[in-house]
């Protein structure tokens, strides 16, 4: 299996895109919408320090290992006209983790599409999982519910 | 010497395992490389499970653990600190989960309680004062060393062998069958041979290894647990977080400390095991939760256990996510092995560990460690040739200002001598 997974995906919401943009950049405001987070420190405005659980699902054999806490720093790296891109740098179950996520908007008046692609590489030690439980999916979902969960409370 | 079964592993579904068997009349070993509860289940977290904590995710683990539960509590009351639980809901999370809590409660047939707040903050004064809801569930505390040494010492009066310092290192097959187990001595550091008709793999998170020395092909991803010990008790009753099972969201009163566990870190080697501070730190964030004072309690030391997950022939997909599996393989046809299982089960996996062992010898007879008073709720039971010394020692704590945390020395002392008497009975002294 390769150390990178790479997903995307995309979807609308009814947002105009300068909302979005200046919502998705506001760092710290956007930290209290990544779901299932515990707590967090804003570092600088670019940065910010957080602890949130992730839902690894029923298929992990192992009940502690369903629910596990992660420790990351979220940092917005790039922003480029209308493209977005975030480094999450963190541990998780004892294992470096590390994420690119690149979001970008489009669309006029009320209306904003949003296209997200994320590359995660996973540590040495989450990689052994993958003998065990299919580690594909299992990113995959977690990607999507936190992308989705995110624009959800940006738009509430 | 031949042996009827050769059980491998000294932690509870080992030593559970060979008492159902002594008890059925067989003729049994157990081999354990260091000592009797020297590995993961004498590093547990204390807590013997009511099944609350898994009426949602695990309904099925929930059941066993209730009943074993009640089994234990019955069986080994010497053991057993019935000290209650409560779960706690500290945020609105927690809250939302009541109802599908509650639900798995009913469906599991665990008894349960709604705790009007103000009510349980006088029962438990360390509570979080802004905790917004309280189920109390009959979770029990139990002392984990002292339950596995008078199980062994059970299985020893019953019968078995029990052989500490015995680490297996190979087997010997001829065609489809293992005729006997090779072990080092780890006191007097020669390889030994034992004989048995049927072997049982009971080595926990080093079960991969000794399935691998039989030509299973067994696939091994060891997962670390940090406990942290806090030098006061600081609840009467075990603290759950009201949430799916997650890491940092139980807290143990054991004895006169307090535990909080645990987490869960993969890990490469069981024995190979090294505990962060980050781990330490976050444990006591999460606990803290439940019980603020955790944040100021002194931290004694911190100890990890490690949970095996396996994937071996014949316990693949869904059933190998369930709490513990008991497995027969092809080739060789005499090794039965188990994986997984907690400690509050312990006895209910040596059951059917026994059950798939009296299959394949053709027996037909039913276990008994359901109804089975272990050894040492009464201390005065005579051990054969006991030293008067010993029984000096043990009777001596008896009135004294020490006599229940003599306990776990006196059983410490005979199963000293029940291990060197084993070993004078296999002849390896």
């Amino acid at each position: 299996m390769s150390s990178e997974l790479h997903y995307s995906g995309s979807f609308t919401v009814s947002k105009s895109p300068n909302e979005v943009l200046n919502f998705i950049t506001d760092l710290p405001r956007a930290i209290t919408c990544i779901p299932n987070i515990i707590n967090y420190e804003v570092l600088s405005k670019d940065r910010v320090k957080a602890r949130f659980r992730v839902d690894l699902g029923n298929e992990v054999p192992i009940a502690e290992l369903r629910r596990i806490t992660t420790d990351a720093t979220i940092e917005l790296i790039n922003q480029s006209g209308n493209e977005v891109r975030y480094r999450v740098d963190g541990r998780a179950a004892g294992s470096a983790i590390s994420i690119l996520l690149t979001i970008r908007i489009s669309g006029s008046g009320n209306d904003s599409r949003i296209d997200w692609d994320a590359t995660a590489s996973l540590g040495r030690l989450l990689q052994m999982m993958s003998r065990f439980v299919n580690i594909d999916s299992l990113v995959k979902r977690i990607s999507e519910d936190t992308i989705h969960g995110f624009i959800e409370c940006l738009l509430r | 010497m031949e042996f009827d079964v050769a059980v491998i592993g000294g932690g509870v579904n080992g030593v559970f395992t060979a008492l159902d068997l002594a008890l059925r009349g067989l003729k049994v070993v157990l081999l354990e490389r260091g000592i009797i509860g020297g590995g993961t289940s004498g590093r547990m977290h204390g807590l013997l499970h009511s099944g609350a904590r898994y009426v949602v995710t695990d309904p099925k683990a929930a059941v066993e653990c209730a009943e074993e539960n009640r089994v234990i509590a019955r069986i080994a009351p010497h053991v057993v600190d019935d000290a209650g639980g409560y779960f706690v809901a500290i945020t609105k999370d927690d809250l939302d989960f009541q109802d599908e809590f509650i639900s798995g409660l009913r469906r599991a047939n665990i008894d349960y309680k709604i705790v009007d707040v103000k009510e349980a903050i006088r029962e438990e004064p360390n509570l979080n004062p802004e905790v917004k809801a309280v189920i109390e569930v009959p979770d029990k505390v139990v002392y984990a060393r002292e339950l596995l040494m008078s199980a062994a010492i059970s299985a020893y009066i019953e019968g078995t062998l029990i052989i500490q310092g015995a680490e297996v290192v190979g087997f010997d097959i001829n065609g489809n069958e293992i005729t006997n187990v090779r072990v080092k001595d780890n006191v007097k550091g020669d390889v030994k041979h034992v004989d048995a008709r049927v072997f049982v793999n009971a080595a926990g998170p080093w079960a991969g290894r000794v399935a691998g020395m039989a030509g299973i092909n067994v696939d091994i991803m060891p997962t670390m647990g940090v406990m942290v010990v806090y030098r006061h008790r600081l609840t009467r009753r075990v603290i759950n977080r009201m949430r799916p099972p997650s890491d940092g969201d139980i807290l143990v009163p054991y004895g006169s400390v307090s535990i909080m566990g645990t987490t869960a870190v993969i890990i490469e080697d069981p024995d190979n095991l090294t505990i962060a501070k980050d781990d330490i730190d976050f444990l006591t964030s999460e606990g803290s939760q439940m019980v603020p004072a955790l944040t100021r309690e002194p931290i004694v030391r911190a100890y990890a256990s490690v949970r095996p997950l396996i994937s071996i022939p014949g316990a693949t997909g869904r059933e190998a996510t369930r709490d513990f599996m008991v497995v027969r393989h092809d080739k060789p046809g005499n090794l039965v092995s188990v994986i997984g299982g907690k400690f509050t089960t312990g006895r209910l996996v040596g059951e059917k560990l026994a059950d798939e062992v009296s299959r394949v010898l053709g027996i037909n007879k039913a276990s008994r460690t359901r109804d089975y008073t272990l050894f040492g709720s009464n201390l005065s039971i005579d051990i054969k040739d006991l030293d008067q010394e010993v029984v000096s020692i043990i009777k001596s704590f008896r009135g004294s200002v020490d006599e229940e945390r003599g306990l776990i020395v006196s059983l410490s002392l005979i199963l000293q001598h029940i291990a060197h008497r084993s070993r004078l009975l296999i002849g390896w002294s």
